[in-house]
């Protein structure tokens, strides 16, 4: 098959692109992003919150690229045989930047895996509430937060909430968080790069990166969801972006979050205690 | 034809000619959910495979 753009062999499907014509796309795709939405400006003091997995290092890759500077936190939470590893990763592919470290058993005096053993809550819940906990306290002093998010978490948050009815939490999603007291704004500058572009963006550029994935994911809600949505990708095609188009147009409009700050450690909460000093049993 | 599906680590040789997407679907493979790779090269759903390639199908689902 050949590029919609040039005589050259394609490299993708659903645009038929060669790989310099896929890589101009990948590039245009998410400056249209940054602009569209206001995402960045040259001048932000910006955090990448990185992982060391495709996503992250994909937009590390690309905000390069597009001449912005940035500085790295990730995230050690303590999981067996899986963090390890994508942690190697970030720092070959950080070596120019600042990069920070912070783990769970220093800042809670508790892996991931330990919590486990004692609790029977699920591993994604516990682990996305310390996380954004971290990164937050490492966002102090940064205008913005870059995270790795994709199409395919977008659209897999967005179907989890409507299956849960929940409007609130719908608020926090779309390509920028409303700014608020607090909190820096967060920020997806692949709100449009399915995960499938995002891993040919890597493997044609040859980053280091690693196939590793969570050992509690494998039963997590947010993977049943995923599935789901990747079955009616496969019969439909362009389902996961018309889920995300839709929500831009619709609920996002629609949904306020209620504003006040946790009364144990006074972090912008949408409870009178936020879950993480819940977690911790600060209650 | 070798075939190597990333997510389970496991390799399998089998006789087959048609298309990525259709050798995918014979071993129970969603498309969405790979890349797919043909002898070192990135190709697209619709390339054409026959039993003297080496096939990788990677796993675009990972982290958590």
């Amino acid at each position: 098959m050949k590029c919609e753009q040039c005589a050259k062999n394609s490299i993708s499907s659903q645009p038929s692109l060669c790989a310099d014509h896929f890589d101009s796309y990948i590039v245009d795709k998410v400056q249209n992003t940054i602009r569209t939405f206001s995402l960045l400006n040259k001048t932000d003091r910006v955090l990448v919150a990185a992982s060391g997995g495709k996503d992250s290092t994909a937009v590390m890759h690309l905000l390069e690229r597009l001449g912005y500077s940035f500085d790295i936190v990730a995230i050690d939470e303590g999981i067996k045989g899986y963090r390890k590893g994508t942690l190697e990763d970030l720092r070959v592919n950080a070596k120019n930047n600042s990069l920070k470290i912070l783990s769970f058993k220093k800042e809670f005096d508790i892996s991931l895996d330990e919590h486990m053993k004692k609790e029977k809550q699920h591993a994604c819940r516990v682990c996305g509430v310390f996380r954004r906990k971290l990164i937050a306290k490492a966002a102090n002093g940064y205008d913005v937060v870059v995270t790795g998010h994709n199409l395919d978490d977008e659209a897999q948050a967005i179907m989890m909430n409507v299956l849960k009815n929940n409007a609130a939490l719908m608020n926090r999603l779309g390509p920028k968080t409303r700014e608020q007291e607090g909190f820096t704004v967060r920020i997806k500058p692949l709100y449009f790069v399915s995960e499938k572009e995002v891993l040919t963006y890597v493997v044609m550029h040859k980053l280091p990166v690693r196939f590793v994935e969570c050992p509690y994911q494998q039963d997590s809600f947010r993977g049943e969801v995923g599935r789901w949505i990747n079955s009616l990708e496969k019969s439909s095609p362009g389902t996961k972006e018309k889920i995300v188009r839709k929500f831009l147009r619709t609920t996002l409009a629609v949904t306020e979050e209620p504003k006040q700050t946790c009364s144990r450690c006074g972090a912008p909460s949408a409870r009178s205690v936020c879950r993480s000093c819940t977690l911790q049993g600060r209650v | 034809m070798e075939v190597f599906i990333e997510r389970s680590h496991t390799t399998m040789n089998l006789e087959f000619e048609g298309s990525v997407r259709e050798l995918a679907e014979k071993i129970g493979v969603n498309i969405v959910e790979v890349l797919s790779v043909k002898n070192g090269e990135i190709v697209p759903e619709d390339e054409p495979v026959n039993n003297n390639d080496k096939i990788s199908f990677l796993s675009v689902v990972s982290g958590g």
